[in-house]
């Protein structure tokens, strides 16, 4: 196991460094003098050239590009991510505070998702054709097509607006109160699992199919199992592989979710700092949140090949 | 034929459903037919495509002009679907909104199909050092959640409609190129390929006669699968502010200006949401459709 994590992560040196160019060239592609984003207008216009070329050297922008990047490249990988240009905190920090906070939304929703999918995808390849699988088919399709920003105002007219159960938006500290910070979580949770929900569904049933139609699964009911143990022992540990690896895969990309989910709701994660930053033109926190996002995305694809190869000792050896 | 890969040929004379009756052209089509889902999808994709294209003459206000004695008027009979908070026709928006989703749902698929089939090509068939820079090339793209990235480009480049769609461009051409090069790489074993080496075809003859017209299938199945995604990503875009900019309308954008009036006229975000809702259904019923029909052999992988 140890020889195999080890040759991952030596694979995945170069595209590590092909990501970190892709982040750098972020800042690059803009088209506007990169000066602009850090003097306001009128400031810049009462400045001297002198003046100029002293905040430009200050901020290392009379260097190369090349030389930029080298720089750039040596303060990520001690951990220095730069300061907000509004703000002037570090980046860094802002990312700690606001960490927290998207890890919760993220993790209830990938719980919620699986709790609901997993059975329900079981139960719908276990009685194909029927009509609950039918509906677990349609639902999951209707799941992957719907917009959650969408889903996210259809859900807070009805439960907020309509019925008046749950807070539109806002958040709540899970130290303050824990019973208030999980009413507030209860909408945005339930749009950002409906897709995740729908995708796990979806590849439930169809990967239990797939196996209950292998040999051992027949040879397992013939020689007289009891079918509760030949869906245990015999057909779900083969048929989570793939689920496993995209759990993982929808784990690393709920960053993207949160995103405007954040928004909508008005909670103060990760994902609202990117909006805003995005908006105020702040492209250190930009860079640093992309970071943090295929850091996470890396990290628990990873992980879900450990459990993958764990599962499925046919891996290790290819 | 479980060890080979499936060949667009196949579907094309029935090979792999046991019917060889029909002309081989219509196969495909007499496949569709049959799939009650991907008709739906079809039938409705054709309905918002009619509509795209005849927005100027058939909505039936201007899109951009307002009427300020009439703001946020539920449906009627004079305003259908009902007016926004600048008395524009709600009708006519998502009339002329369509012109904007299809055109995110195919621009960004094409330029992504041919970036993505012309690396994948290339990876496969030449393999060895160019082969593994362009796989690490594809895994850094695909390191990045998509929506993240999408955003970050758009944002970096300048929200407008044409820098949303490069950076959806962007974002999709990994899925073909990783498919088409798994295909090429398969194909490169088959005996008609050896064959054609070993009778001295050059290069670019035996991957655009031999290897092009056997990676069809799965191309056309990833890109019908890419269009829903492509147009739920410029909905999303432009619901932030990063797409589309006014007064242009877009379906995205509209949810995102009746969220503002979400108690008052709920109708203003509801209606928007609801067309971007079952464009993206439509396009996913038909590519599960075109996946069954092209490869049975995918029906199973979710």
């Amino acid at each position: 196991m140890t020889r195999y994590l080890a040759g991952k992560l030596v694979a995945a040196i170069p595209v590590l460094l092909l990501v970190s160019a892709l982040v750098f060239a972020l800042q690059v592609i803009n088209p506007g003098d990169p000066i602009t984003l850090l003097v306001p207008l009128d400031t810049l216009q009462s400045m001297s050239a002198e003046d100029i070329d002293r905040v430009r050297a200050r901020y290392g922008l009379d260097e190369s590009i090349p030389e930029q990047y080298g720089r750039w490249l040596m303060n990520l990988l001690q951990g220095d991510l730069g300061v907000s240009l509004r703000s002037r905190e570090p980046v860094v920090d802002i990312i700690r505070e606001r960490l927290p906070i998207t890890f919760e939304l993220a993790v209830l929703s990938l719980g919620v998702s699986i709790a609901v999918a997993i059975p329900a995808g079981i139960f719908s390849a276990y009685r194909r054709n029927s009509l609950q699988d039918t509906i677990t088919t349609g639902v999951s399709l209707a799941g992957v097509s719907v917009p959650n920003f969408w889903l996210a105002l259809v859900l807070i007219l009805m439960f907020s607006v309509r019925l008046g159960w749950l807070p539109p938006s806002g958040y709540v500290p899970f130290r303050e109160n824990p019973a208030e910070n999980l009413r507030y979580m209860v909408l945005p949770v339930l749009t950002l699992s409906s897709a995740l929900m729908a995708q796990t569904m979806r590849l439930t049933r169809s990967s239990m199919l797939e196996v209950l139609g292998q040999d051992y699964v027949t040879t397992a009911r013939a020689k007289g199992l009891a079918e509760p143990i030949v869906m245990r022992r015999h057909a779900l540990k083969n048929a989570m592989t793939p689920v496993v690896t995209v759990i993982g895969l929808q784990f690393g990309a709920l960053l993207g979710g949160t995103l405007i989910i954040e928004q909508i709701f008005a909670i103060p994660g990760i994902g609202k700092a990117a909006v805003d930053a995005v908006f105020n033109k702040d492209y250190p926190v930009v860079q640093g949140i992309v970071i943090v996002a295929v850091i996470t995305r890396i990290t628990t694809n990873m992980l879900s090949d450990i459990v993958v190869a764990y599962l499925d000792p046919r891996v290790k050896l290819n | 034929m479980n060890d080979r890969p499936l060949l667009l040929s196949d579907v094309a004379i029935g090979r792999e459903s046991g019917y060889s009756g029909a002309k081989p052209k219509w196969a495909l089509a007499r496949h569709l037919r049959r799939n009650p889902k991907a008709m739906i999808g079809a039938c409705v994709l054709l309905v918002v495509a009619m509509a795209a294209l005849t927005a100027p003459w058939i909505a039936p206000y201007d899109p951009a002009e307002p009427d300020f004695a009439d703001t946020m008027s539920p449906p009627t009979f004079q305003h259908l679907l009902g007016t926004d908070d600048l008395g524009r026709d709600q009708l006519s928006r998502i009339l002329f909104g369509a012109r904007v989703a299809l055109t995110a749902g195919l621009l960004p698929v094409g330029l992504a199909c041919v970036v993505g089939v012309s690396l994948g090509l290339i990876a496969g068939y030449a393999g060895g050092k160019i082969d593994k820079a362009i796989v690490a090339f594809l895994d850094a793209v695909l390191a990045f959640p998509d929506l993240v990235l999408i955003i970050a480009i758009t944002a970096a480049l300048g929200p407008n409609l044409r820098n949303a769609l490069i950076a959806i461009a962007f974002t999709s051409f990994p899925g073909f190129a990783r498919v088409v090069r798994a295909q090429v790489m398969s194909l490169n074993e088959q005996d008609f390929v050896i064959a054609a080496r070993a009778v001295g075809a050059r290069d670019y003859k035996i991957v655009g006669r031999h290897i092009l017209p056997n990676v069809v299938a799965p191309v056309i199945v990833i890109a019908s699968l890419a269009v829903g995604g492509a147009i739920l990503a410029e909905a999303a875009l432009s619901y932030l502010g990063l797409g589309v900019q006014p007064p242009q309308a877009s379906w995205g954008q509209m949810v995102n200006t009746g969220s503002s009036f979400l108690r008052i006229a709920p109708w203003m975000a509801i209606v928007p949401g609801m067309a971007i809702f079952i464009t993206v259904l439509a396009t996913n019923f038909l590519g599960d459709g075109l996946r069954d029909a092209l490869d049975p052999r995918l029906r199973n992988s979710g």
